[in-house]
């Protein structure tokens, strides 16, 4: 029944796919992108052009999940990361969106589709997908949570708002067929400045930017900054008239900004 | 030396600044300031030379900066880490090997071209947001050629320039700063001189004979004046803060800082004594202050600030 929606099936008698419809598209959906971009950010540098890193050392450090290997994974860890602006990562961030999506378009034909094109959406499969998936070389952890779609790894934007949105509209949205775009505001930031994020917004959006997804922060989630400070560190507090970052802030600084009153 | 060379002490540069002036802002932070405030919130931006900070709470006892250390500055005994300041070289090795951000070195060289380098990344949205570069610190006009360079370079890029300061500098040197600075963020801190030299180690006179100067000849100003329990928060300082108002209606408002001491787990890192005694400002204590503004004369506009 479905078929008689679309054109040429019923001249054509036959079924949606079964040759029924002219133009048949389709969707591959990708994780661990940012991952890869950031691994081989960190592998060009500490290997190839620092040669901090043998390539055996590595192998190694991976396969045992950084067991024994702690200051190779800080050396890892402190390597350039896509989301601020930083060219180096976001080079390579751009390089490996433009072939990964070249190539599931080339392959169109191969799976049968007159258009075959990637979505970087990921929902929460990037951690489904994430905790049976080895150590990378970026400093991620072996069975952890991936980066979302095409969105910094988890923390690891730390420069900055501006800083992630450049990076983000750095990887061109003509390739693909759709995705999504984390922003997390604490209400102080979303409500408080209201017409700062506002151009915020619209001038990432005239940047380039196709999408976002926001979430504005609460108290719960202050909670949640100080069990897990790694996950936050852009939350922008403010304290007595100036800007801080939560989790730079004291214990005791922070359970004094979680006992105010939320209005 | 070239300009786009020249290089100045930093502490940071902070992208989407939202709080340091109009608009989306980039501010930096520079090292080294010529009042030694007592409540000071950056105790970290008052030297002007590299410091190495240690936070106690945060060391794992892992040993790690023992072992890259050149000078021997950091022991070990009975799981109790030492830290030998005055055998500190400033070199940074150990905070760079410190896993658990206990080690931290306080500032770092930049030139005015690897400031910019950053500055100009988000010029579309000062565009957008009427904002730009906010020079910061310690105080910006202690670093003279570095910041002077600085501002002009973002001024020939079309970039809006904000200095926050607070005050104390030669004439000369604020009057050479007046055609490249767009916007002031001036800190008015005490109204009894005796109590001003007391707290900063300067008299105000300098600083209160610039802020008119810089009112006389049509500079945006917004003044900035911190509160600091038991030490500010006195009619005669409340009273000051109101003569101001009257005397200069042009300026850009005037905002209420009421202290907090985020600043004194950095200065117990620094080694650095805690000098004031003060606990961050409470709600009552802030209604307090606003009934004692009304009083004296402060407008709704201050006390909104609060």
């Amino acid at each position: 029944m479905y078929s008689l929606l679309f054109d040429d099936c019923l001249s054509r008698g036959k079924p949606l796919f079964s040759g029924g419809i002219r133009y048949l598209g389709g969707t591959l959906e990708t994780y661990g992108n940012i991952n890869v971009s950031d691994s081989l950010t960190a592998i060009k540098q500490l290997v190839y052009d620092e040669g901090k890193i043998s390539v055996e050392e590595l192998q190694h450090a991976l396969a045992q999940n950084f067991s024994g290997c702690d200051s190779l994974r800080s050396l890892l860890l402190e390597a350039p990361k896509y989301g601020n602006d930083l060219d180096s990562a976001d080079e390579t961030a751009a390089r490996f969106h433009n072939d990964l999506c070249s190539m599931i378009r080339g392959m169109a034909e191969r799976v049968g589709l007159h258009s075959y094109l990637p979505v970087l959406i990921n929902n929460s499969m990037n951690t489904t997908f994430g905790v049976t998936t080895g150590a990378s070389a970026d400093g991620r952890l072996a069975n952890t949570y991936m980066a979302n779609a095409n969105n910094p790894m988890s923390g690891m934007d730390k420069n900055g708002i501006t800083s992630m949105l450049n990076s983000l509209v750095k990887l061109d949205t003509k390739h693909h067929a759709g995705a999504v775009q984390n922003m997390r505001f604490s209400k102080e930031m979303f409500a408080g400045l209201f017409e700062k994020t506002k151009t915020l917004l619209s001038c990432y959006f005239e940047n380039g930017g196709a999408q976002t997804m926001i979430t504005v922060l609460g108290r719960g989630d202050l909670e949640e900054a100080m069990a897990h400070p790694e996950l936050y560190p852009n939350l922008i507090v403010r304290v007595g008239g100036f800007s801080a970052r939560f989790v730079e802030l004291s214990h005791d600084v922070q359970l004094e900004l979680l006992n105010r009153t939320l209005y | 030396m070239d300009t786009p060379q020249l290089s100045g002490w930093l502490l940071d540069i902070q992208r989407s600044s939202m709080h340091d002036g109009p608009g989306i802002r980039t501010t930096v932070f520079l090292k080294g300031c010529p009042l030694s405030c007592k409540w000071c919130h950056n105790p970290e931006s008052q030297k002007f030379s590299p410091q190495l900070a240690y936070f106690t709470e945060k060391c794992t006892l892992c040993r790690r900066c023992e072992s890259v250390c050149p000078t021997g500055a950091h022991t070990f005994s009975s799981q109790k880490h030492s830290f030998d300041r005055n055998a500190c070289i400033q070199c940074g090795k150990c905070a760079k090997a410190c896993p658990s951000g206990a080690l931290k070195l306080f500032g770092y060289q930049a030139t005015v071209e690897e400031v910019m380098a950053v500055v100009r990344k988000d010029k579309k949205y000062y565009d957008a947001s009427s904002g730009g570069l906010t020079v910061s610190g310690g105080e910006p006009f202690a670093q003279f050629s570095f910041t002077l360079a600085l501002l002009k370079a973002a001024r020939e890029e079309g970039i809006h320039t904000c200095v926050e300061t607070c005050g104390y500098a030669s004439t000369e040197q604020i009057l050479t700063f007046l055609p490249y600075v767009d916007y002031y963020l001036f800190d008015y801190k005490l109204t009894n001189d005796e109590l001003h030299q007391a707290y900063t180690g300067v008299s105000n006179q300098k600083i209160l004979y610039h802020l008119d100067l810089l009112y006389t000849h049509h500079a945006k100003i917004r003044l900035r004046c911190p509160i600091i329990p038991g030490i500010n928060d006195t009619p005669e300082h409340f009273a000051g803060i109101h003569a101001l108002e009257v005397r200069y209606p042009d300026l850009c408002g005037i905002e209420i800082m009421p202290y907090h001491d985020m600043g004194k787990p950095k200065a117990t890192a620094l080694c650095r004594a805690n000098e004031i005694e003060a606990a961050t400002a409470s709600q009552a204590q802030k209604d307090a202050w606003r009934r004692e503004m009304a009083r004296c004369g402060c407008s709704e506009s201050i006390l909104n600030s609060l």
